[in-house]
């Protein structure tokens, strides 16, 4: 990898706009990855998730605004961008008359890198038969095939696209844990995850970097530990009712008695400094998770105590 | 659920309705010939997505776990195919159709009717594809026409096309097919499975276990052989419309005793040969590989999408070539249709069916660019070949002279200028369905402009016609 490659930012959406006819699917998006890095894109469903991936993936053009990969304009250099990524989409079929063992053959045969050990490592872990028929899989195993499919070739840059709605809990542990990790580990620095899901609780430990979207529009980007750092739930215990607290910023989850539990947004030294100063028997602060800070972001009222 | 079967039905019913009344327009006679010949596949193919719109759609699972008894959901459906047939044969009264002048002819009217309500849904079924279980049911109603002929020829010699004991074969045993319809397509109904989720299982010739397959070594292949193999697997409909060719062929070439003149009859069986052969191929290219959904990744292959297009259009031309200009004279060469009188037909002219077949082929496969079904595609193409004759004729005035400039040129030469305007025109057209492949764009804003485009390129293509003395 070059300098300049290691500059380059595996995607870049610049004020990103799409529409369907009087919707705007996608309304002035812009984002930035930089190689290496798992990012996660976070949204409700017609939040405009999978809008974007097409843009990026030359299946629809923007209506204005630019999308880059590794630095390239994907629509002029097709084949160049194709050939260092690879795509899991939503819903995957494959040809019918195929077999498990004939989709491989087919995809590898158009890259030109195929690792066959991981095939066959990921062949056993997911137990597939290679002699079954691709129409005879249940949607978990046509997802699991379509996960092979887009390691194997090891692309400098992976898009999925709800990859683990179909897999079972066991199955999605191992894949997100051990086969993304272990993709990324394979060259880091280098490899880059483009992650749109919901199950945002499972890529808790993989995303470094994420971006929510709501109506097509960018609602909060940033990094994930920067992102932990500054939405926290604070919990106090007074000896005594301390009355009405003045926590600018706070949300008051739940007041009951003696007890105050809180959430904050960027301010969390401020409201805690001004619990501390009521000398609380128990004060305690920890950090939501990425999917209760989507929760956070998209819909305040529902985050629970 | 009635509402819902009208509104997944009516837009085949309505497509077959224009092409039908079609044939009462001041067209070309080959082309109203191909619009009357509509109603026998607008009947199977009515009969077919009566189940083969939930397939199409994915909606089979959801239907089947509706709070519905099965025996309710098909009657419902079976009645409002029942009504929507019986519309479009209240039709045949106002279009000149052949009906009722033969014996053979009364039959043309009620079997379509009976096999499109019984055959084809239960092969729609079976297969869990409309386009095969249309094609099956109009194969299973060809064969029995052609087995009929040759018991009536084996049995009592020829004694003409109204031989009574054929034509009460035909009717016996198409009523004994549709009675086994009924009762195995309700049995299957009762029966049917739909694991896999939404379009279930597809029609493939050999959907066991593949042991031999089963290895565990990777082999590669050249990728563009791969994808010659992938267009032809897409077109394994068409191969079965070629079978179904062969065979009508035969049945008229052999059929009949050599002082009897055939070559009317296999003349016109090759004519439409051409139009539908090249309709099919260009209908399932691409849309049913946005049906399978498999279009998507396919196209993110590393491989740029126009070299992709370029080996489907490959494929594609050759393909319907084979069908529709090969196959025909190979036929005519190895089996004589008697005394070959194919100059009455101009269509079959091998030049001339090659153009045919190729403007009905970049019009199908233009139209499956845009849709997300091959039956869609199919039943789309056709008006939108009328339509397009259509135009033509309005804006074209035939018989006049052309311009004095071009007078000086022969015909030979003038042809082939017109074919060269008219192959500029379907390139442009391949290339605006390249477009629409490629992408998920389907706005109307697209279309419509598209559509103008392709009508500015039409009008050219008259307007040479017409200078050149040619319409």
């Amino acid at each position: 990898m070059t300098a300049m490659d290691a500059q380059t930012p595996a995607i870049e959406i610049d004020n990103l706009v799409r529409r369907y006819a009087r919707t705007d699917a996608v309304n002035g998006l812009s984002l930035r990855v930089a190689p290496g890095r798992c990012y996660g894109f976070f949204g409700r469903n017609g939040a405009g998730k999978t809008t974007t991936i097409k843009c990026l993936l030359n299946l629809l053009r923007p209506s204005s605004g630019g999308v880059k990969v590794f630095g390239m304009d994907p629509r002029r250099h097709e084949v160049e961008v194709k050939s260092r990524l690879a795509y899991v989409p939503d819903a995957v079929a494959f040809y019918p008359w195929m077999t498990v063992r004939g989709t491989l053959d087919y995809f590898a045969s158009f890259r030109r890198h195929w690792n066959t050990e991981m095939e066959r490592a990921l062949l056993d872990r997911f137990r597939l038969d290679p002699g079954q028929k691709a129409s005879h899989l249940s949607k978990g195993q046509r997802t699991q095939l379509a996960l092979i499919t887009a390691i194997c070739p090891e692309p400098e840059l992976l898009i999925l696209d709800e990859p683990t709605s179909g897999l079972d809990p066991i199955v999605r542990r191992e894949f997100i844990q051990t086969v993304i990790g272990a993709y990324q580990e394979g060259d880091p620095g280098r490899r880059t995850v483009f992650v749109s899901t919901h199950l945002i609780s499972e890529f808790e430990g993989l995303i470094d970097q994420f971006t929510i979207i709501e109506h097509g529009r960018e609602v909060l980007s940033l990094e994930a530990d920067a992102a932990r750092e500054r939405f926290q739930k604070i919990y106090a215990r007074f000896a005594a009712d301390p009355g009405a607290i003045d926590l600018p910023g706070a949300r008051v989850l739940r007041q009951r008695g003696r007890e105050y539990e809180l959430m904050v947004n960027g301010n969390a030294e401020d409201v805690v400094a001004r619990l501390e100063a009521r000398s609380p028997e128990a004060l305690t602060r920890e950090s939501l998770s990425l999917e209760e800070i989507f929760v956070a972001t998209l819909q305040p009222q529902a985050v629970s105590a | 659920m009635i509402e819902k079967e009208f509104r997944a039905l009516l837009p085949v019913w309505a497509v077959c309705a224009v092409a039908l009344l079609a044939t009462a327009l001041d067209l070309p006679m080959p082309i109203r010939i191909a619009a009357a010949g509509v109603y026998i596949p607008a009947c199977a193919t009515l009969g077919a997505y009566t189940f083969g719109h939930e397939y199409v759609h994915g909606t089979m699972p959801v239907l089947l776990a509706q709070p519905m008894a099965r025996r309710r959901i098909f009657l419902v459906k079976l009645g409002v195919l029942a009504l929507l047939l019986a519309a479009l044969r209240a039709l045949l009264f106002v279009v000149p159709f052949p009906e009722g002048h033969t014996a053979l002819g009364s039959l043309i009217g009620p079997l379509p009717i009976l096999s499109a309500l019984f055959l084809a849904p239960w092969l729609t079924l079976v297969t869990r594809t409309p386009l095969a279980g249309a094609m099956f049911s109009m194969g299973l109603g060809g064969i029995v026409l052609v087995a009929s002929e040759w018991l009536a020829v084996g049995g009592y010699g020829f004694t003409g096309v109204e031989d009574p004991f054929k034509i009460a074969l035909i009717r016996w045993t198409m009523l004994a097919l549709c009675a086994i319809g009924a009762v195995m397509g309700w049995r299957t109904f009762d029966r049917l499975e739909t694991a896999g989720g939404g379009g279930g299982a597809r029609w493939d010739a050999s959907t066991r276990r593949d042991a031999s397959l089963a290895r565990a070594t990777l082999v590669r292949r050249s990728p563009v052989w791969l994808l010659v193999g992938k267009e032809l697997r897409l077109q394994q409909i068409t191969f079965v419309v070629a079978a179904m060719f062969v065979g009508f062929y035969l049945y008229f070439a052999l059929g009949h005793p050599p002082e009897v003149d055939r070559g009317d009859a296999t003349a016109m069986i090759a004519a439409i040969n051409i139009v539908v052969s090249s309709l099919i191929v260009g209908s399932l290219a691409s849309a049913e590989e946005r049906n399978l959904g498999t279009l998507d990744w396919q196209l993110l292959l590393p491989m740029s999408a126009a070299r992709q297009w370029a080996v489907k259009v490959t494929v594609l031309v050759a393909l319907t070539l084979f069908m529709t200009v090969v196959l025909p004279f190979v036929l005519v060469w190895l089996v004589p249709p008697g005394p070959v009188r194919l100059d009455r037909w101009s269509l079959v002219n091998p030049a001339k069916a090659a153009v045919v077949a190729m403007v009905c082929l970049t019009t199908s496969l233009y139209v499956s660019s845009l849709v997300s079904s091959g039956v869609r595609a199919l039943i789309t193409a056709l008006p939108v070949l009328l339509a397009a004759i259509t135009f033509t004729r309005l804006i074209g005035t035939p018989g006049q002279r052309g311009l004095e400039m071009f007078s000086a040129l022969d015909l030979a030469t003038r042809a082939d200028v017109l074919v060269s305007v008219l192959g500029a025109l379907l390139i442009g057209v391949l290339c605006l369905a390249l477009g629409n492949h490629r992408t998920v764009d389907r706005s109307w804003r697209r279309v419509l402009a598209q559509a103008a485009a392709i009508t500015a390129g039409l009008a050219v293509v008259v307007g040479t016609a017409q200078v050149l003395g040619l319409l």
